[in-house]
C-alpha cells in the first residue's frame, strides 16, 4: 500500500518558472518533482532507490544520475552525528548508499536500511527565492535544512533536534532566521543557516540539558559569514565551523549543540506560528503571531522585542489550526480551527472582521456525496467519535492557502483563499473581497476521489496541487478503504485557477498526467514504509489526522480530585 | 445504610453553606483538596473568550451599573489587582477594607479551594451589610445614572467586603481572557507552588515566558508582589522578573521591563506605612503579603524565612530602530 503525501511545498526561483520543484513528503522520504513537465526529479534520502535496484529495474530509471550526484553531495554535507532516541543507533557515519554500495546481501542490506530512515515528516518550508527547504520530523523533534539544487536535488545542510516536538516552522520576514514553535508551548529561533556545533556527546549531561535547553540564558545568533551558496562544500563547512568556534567559544559547553533562543511561550500546544511586517508611520515593524490549542491567537513583537506582547486575538472557540496572512493585505490574518468557521480579522487591533461558518458548505458537500450511487455512504462516521457522541459532525480547518489572481478581461487583481478541512475531500475557494473588507465564497470543488491532505499553490503557473488520502475512504479518517479503491486511486490532484464567465476568479480540474503519474509511481516504488505507517496503524492516521486530537473531551475533572 | 463518607460530608456541607448564604464563616476542613493541580491539563474550566464578554454581575454586585443595556452588564470600574494563585484568601480579605476604591479579584485553579473563598466573601459581605437605605424622599425620583456612581464614591453605602471576589481558572493560559492590555496596577504571586524538579520549571507561575503575560495585563508603573519561604525559588524569581526583557541577542534593551523596588524589612513595614507615598503604600503591601497571606502565616508560626521580591512595570520599550 502506498502511503499519501502528507506534507507539500512547492519552490521556484524567481523568473523561472519552468523549472518550479513541487517538494512532497511520503512517509519519512522527501520527493522532488518539476511541476511544468511533470517529470521525477530525486528523492531523500537518496540510499532507497539504490537499495531496491536490485531487484526493481524501474527504480534504476528513478534514482538515475540523481543518485551518484546525491551520493558526493552526501560526502561532503555534514554527517549526521547523533540519531534520536526512537530509531536503533547508526553503526557507522556512512550515509545509506555507501551501505548498498559495500554489498551487503539482501537481508543484511534491509537490515540496515530500516535505522537509516527518519520518521515521517510533519511539516515543510521554503524560502522564497527557493533555494532553501526546511523539513521537520515529529517523533526526533528534527529540522533539518536542505538546499534545493536546481535539478531538484536535496542536500542536507544541517539537522537540528530541538528540545521539544515541533508543531510549526517558518521564516521570518528578512529569511535569516527559523521559527519554530513546539508542543510545550514555546517558539524558539534558529538561524536558517545555523550548525550543530562540535563535538557532540550524547552524554547524560547532554539529555538533561535538552530538557533545560529552553531555560539557559539566550546565546547570540551566530551570523555566517560565508554565504548560503557556498557552504555545502567540505572546505567552506570547514572553515565555517572553524570561524563558529571562534565566535562561540563557550558554546560547546551549552547543552544545545546549536544557536537557538528562547522567543515567546504560551502554556499551552502550539499549533501554528507566522510572521509579519507591517509599515507604521514609515517604520517597519515586524510580529510573531503564535496560535495555540487553547484558542488564543496572540501578537508578539518580532526579534528582538518577542518579549513585548502586543494584543491577541480571541474569538475562537475551539482550537486553533491554522494561520494566514495574505502577503497582499499583511493587515488581515485568517484563522481557522475546531470550530468549523473561518475567521477573517484586523490582527494588530485584534477584532474579528467576519466570522464563516463552513458547516454548511460541508454539509451540501455531503448531500451531494450521499446523492451519488457508487459511492461510499456519507454516514460512515469515525467509530471512536461516534461512540462518545458529540463529535460526530466536527471538522477542523487543516490548510488555509492564498494565492493571488488576475484577471484576463477586466482590470482585477484579487487575493483567493484555498481552504481544506481534516477527513473532507474538497477543497474550499473563496477571495478577499477588498472593498467589503470580507471573505467571499467562490465554490466547492468535492467530493474529490479522497481527503484532502495538504495543498500547495502554484502561484507562478496559476495553479494548485492537493494531495489525497489514498487509505481511508472519503469523509473517514478512520474507514479503510477497501484495495480495489486504494489501487484506483490518485495521490494527488491539480486544479487550474481560472475565471468564469462573470470574470470571477474560480478553479478547474487540470489534466495534469505527467505529474500526477509521476508521483504516483514515485509513492508506487517507494521501497521501504516502516511497519506502523501502513493504513492499520494508528501513526497512520495521526499524521494525517492529528488536528481532531485537540480537541478537548470535557468529561470529567482531570488531574484535580477530592483525596 | 452506611455512615456517609468523609467526602459525602464535605459535599453536604458545602452545598448547605452556599445554597443559605449565612453570616458564618465557612470552616476550611470541609473545603480540603489535593495539594496540587496540574496547569497544563484541561481543567473543566469556564472563561470568557474575550473580557468583555465576561459577567462580573455575580461577582460585584455593588459595582454592576444596573441600568446598562449593554449584555453583560459591565462594571463601574474595572479591576485592578489580582492574586495569582489565591489560596484560601487571606489576602484579598486582608486588602478589601484597605484598598476600598479597588476592585480585586483571586485567581485559584482547584475547585474547592474557590469554593472555600466564594463562600468566606459571602460570609463577610453578610456580615457587614450596610445599613438598609433610607427611603426614597419622593416617588417622582428617576434611576439616575448617578445612582451607580455615587454607590462606588462612597463606599461606606456599599458595605465591606463587595470590592473582591474569587474565581476558578488557570491563570497560567486563561489571564488574557479576563484582563485586557494594561489593566492591572498590581498582581500578587504568594507562595507559589515551588515545583523543584528542573523538569518541571514550566510548571511554574513565575517564568520567563510567562512573565511576558504579566507585562501585558499590567500597566506601565503597576507593580509585581512575590513572596516565597524557598530561597531558590525567590532567586529564580527575581531573576525572571530582572532579566525580563534584558536580551544578550543585540536588540535587547539595557535595562530590562521590570525595575526592582525597595521593600522594608520584616517589622520595619509599619515605619514605611508612616513615611507616605510609594514607601508607605509598599509597606502595607509587603506587610499584608507577609503576614496576612494563609501560607505566611504559617511560614511565621514555624519561624520560616521568607522572601520579598517587588518589582515596577516600566514602559515598553521603544521598537528597534525608532
Ligand atoms: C501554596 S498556595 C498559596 C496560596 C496563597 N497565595 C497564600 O499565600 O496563602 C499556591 C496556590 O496557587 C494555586 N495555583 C497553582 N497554579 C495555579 C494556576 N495555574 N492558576 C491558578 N491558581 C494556581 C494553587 O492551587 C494554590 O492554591
Amino acid at each position: 500500500m502506498p502511503h499519501p503525501y502528507q506534507c507539500l511545498l512547492y519552490c521556484s526561483r524567481p523568473g523561472q518558472a519552468e523549472a518550479g520543484i513541487l517538494v512532497a513528503s511520503s512517509g519519512p522520504y522527501i520527493h522532488t518533482f518539476n511541476v511544468h513537465n511533470g517529470t521525477y526529479l530525486s528523492t531523500w534520502p537518496s540510499g532507497q532507490e539504490t537499495g531496491k535496484s536490485s531487484k526493481d529495474d524501474a527504480t534504476a530509471e528513478l534514482g538515475s544520475g540523481v543518485t551518484a550526484e546525491t551520493e558526493t553531495h552526501q560526502e561532503d554535507s555534514q554527517r549526521p552525528r547523533k540519531r534520536q532516541k526512537l530509531s536503533p543507533p547508526r553503526d557507522d557515519s556512512g550515509s545509506s548508499t555507501e551501505i548498498v554500495v559495500n554489498g551487503e546481501d539482501e537481508d543484511g542490506q534491509n537490515r540496515r536500511l530500516k535505522p537509516a530512515i527518519s520518521p515521517p515528516v510533519i511539516k515543510l518550508a521554503g524560502t522564497s527565492n527557493g533555494h532553501h527547504v526546511v523539513a521537520v520530523t515529529g517523533e526526533d523533534k528534527c529540522i533539518r535544512v536542505f538546499e534545493l539544487l536546481e535539478d531538484g536535488c536535496l542536500i542536507q545542510l544541517s539537522e537540528r533536534v530541538m528540545p521539544k516536538r515541533p508543531c510549526a516552522v517558518v521564516l521570518t520576514p528578512d529569511e535569516s532566521t527559523l521559527l519554530c514553535a513546539d508542543k510545550f508551548g514555546d517558539v524558539h529561533s534558529l538561524p536558517l543557516m545555523g550548525q550543530t556545533h562540535e563535538p557532540i556527546l550524547c552524554s547524560a549531561d547532554d539529555k538533561q540539558g535538552l530538557e533545560n535547553g529552553s531555560k539557559e540564558p539566550p546565546q547570540r545568533d551566530f551570523v555566517p559569514s560565508a554565504s548560503s551558496l557556498t557552504v555545502h562544500t567540505k572546505g567552506n563547512r570547514e572553515a565555517l565551523r572553524q570561524q563558529q568556534k571562534i565566535k562561540n567559544p563557550k558554546a560547546e559547553k551549552k547543552s544545545l549543540n546549536f544557536d537557538h533562543q528562547l522567543l515567546l511561550g504560551h502554556v499551552s500546544l502550539l499549533t501554528d506560528v507566522t510572521c509579519v511586517s507591517i509599515s507604521s508611520s514609515n517604520k517597519m515593524r515586524n510580529y510573531i503571531l503564535s496560535s495555540d490549542r487553547d484558542e488564543h491567537i496572540r501578537v508578539s513583537r518580532g526579534i528582538p522585542q518577542a518579549h513585548i506582547i502586543e494584543g491577541y486575538c480571541l474569538g475562537h472557540t475551539e482550537f486553533i489550526s491554522k494561520l494566514c496572512i495574505p502577503p497582499a493585505h499583511p493587515h488581515l490574518l485568517i484563522s481557522g480551527g475546531g470550530d468549523e468557521s473561518l475567521f477573517l480579522w484586523d490582527w494588530h487591533p485584534g477584532k474579528i472582521r467576519q466570522k464563516l461558518d463552513l458547516r454548511r458548505p460541508v454539509e451540501d458537500l455531503k448531500r451531494r456525496h450521499g446523492l451519488e450511487p457508487a459511492s461510499a455512504k456519507p454516514t460512515i462516521r469515525d467509530q471512536e467519535a461516534a461512540v462518545s457522541g458529540d463529535l460526530e459532525d466536527k471538522f477542523a480547518i487543516s490548510n488555509i492557502r492564498v494565492h493571488d489572481w488576475s484577471s484576463s478581461k477586466v482590470n482585477k487583481l484579487e487575493t483567493g483563499i484555498i481552504v481544506s478541512c481534516e477527513g473532507i475531500p474538497a477543497l474550499f475557494h473563496f477571495r478577499i473581497d477588498t472593498e467589503a473588507g470580507k471573505i467571499e465564497h467562490m465554490g466547492t470543488y468535492g467530493p474529490l476521489e479522497g481527503n484532502v491532505i495538504d495543498v500547495a499553490v502554484i502561484q507562478d503557473q496559476g495553479a494548485v496541487v492537493y494531495s489525497m488520502d489514498t487509505v481511508h475512504e472519503a469523509f473517514s479518517t478512520t474507514t479503510v478503504a477497501t484495495d480495489q479503491v486504494q489501487k484506483e486511486r490518485f495521490p494527488i490532484g491539480v486544479m487550474k485557477i481560472t475565471e468564469n464567465a462573470r470574470s470571477n476568479m474560480c478553479m478547474q480540474q487540470h489534466q495534469h498526467p505527467q505529474l500526477i503519474t509521476a508521483m504516483e509511481q514515485c509513492i508506487q516504488r517507494q521501497s521501504f514504509i516502516p511497519e506502523n505507517l501502513t493504513a492499520k496503524g494508528k501513526s497512520m492516521r495521526d499524521l494525517l489526522y492529528g488536528l481532531e486530537s485537540l480537541r478537548k473531551r470535557g468529561g470529567e475533572e482531570q488531574n484535580v480530585r477530592d483525596d | 445504610m452506611p455512615p456517609p463518607t468523609k467526602r459525602q460530608k464535605r459535599e453536604q456541607y458545602r452545598q448547605t453553606h452556599q445554597t443559605n448564604p449565612s453570616t458564618s464563616l465557612p470552616k476550611k476542613k470541609f473545603y480540603r483538596q489535593r495539594a496540587h493541580a496540574n496547569p497544563f491539563s484541561d481543567h473543566q474550566l469556564t472563561y470568557p473568550t474575550i473580557p468583555s464578554q465576561m459577567d462580573w454581575s455575580p461577582h460585584y454586585p455593588a459595582f454592576i451599573n444596573p441600568n446598562a443595556t449593554t449584555s453583560p452588564k459591565p462594571l463601574t470600574k474595572p479591576i485592578t489587582i489580582a492574586d495569582i494563585g489565591c489560596g484560601f484568601g487571606g489576602l484579598l480579605v486582608a486588602l478589601a477594607p484597605l484598598l476600598p476604591s479597588s476592585l480585586l479579584l483571586g485567581l485559584e485553579i482547584r475547585t474547592q479551594v474557590t469554593e472555600y473563598v466564594q463562600d468566606r466573601i459571602s460570609a463577610l459581605r453578610a456580615q457587614h451589610a450596610p445599613p438598609p437605605l433610607p427611603p426614597p424622599i419622593s416617588t417622582s425620583s428617576l434611576p439616575s445614572p448617578d445612582r451607580s456612581a455615587s454607590a462606588s464614591s462612597s463606599p461606606p453605602l456599599v458595605g465591606l467586603y463587595q470590592n473582591i471576589s474569587v474565581l476558578r481558572t488557570n491563570t497560567m493560559k486563561f489571564l488574557p481572557n479576563f484582563f485586557s492590555r494594561h489593566q492591572l496596577s498590581h498582581i500578587f504571586l504568594c507562595f507559589p507552588d515551588p515545583h523543584f524538579k528542573t523538569r518541571k520549571h514550566k510548571a511554574r507561575i513565575v517564568s520567563e515566558t510567562l512573565c511576558a503575560e504579566y507585562a501585558y495585563v499590567l500597566r506601565p508603573g503597576g507593580y509585581v508582589f512575590t513572596i516565597t519561604d524557598v530561597e531558590e525559588l525567590g532567586m529564580w524569581m527575581g531573576e525572571r522578573f530582572g532579566g525580563f526583557g534584558k536580551r544578550g541577542d543585540g536588540g535587547g534593551e539595557e535595562r530590562g521591563l521590570f525595575e526592582r523596588v525597595e521593600v522594608p524589612e520584616e517589622g520595619e513595614e509599619g515605619v514605611w506605612e508612616r513615611e507616605g507615598g510609594e514607601r508607605a503604600e509598599v509597606g502595607m503591601l509587603v506587610r499584608c503579603v507577609r503576614e496576612e497571606t494563609e501560607e505566611g502565616k504559617k511560614v511565621g508560626r514555624n519561624g520560616g524565612r521568607k522572601f520579598v521580591g517587588v518589582w515596577r512595570r516600566r514602559e515598553d520599550p521603544a521598537w528597534p530602530g525608532e
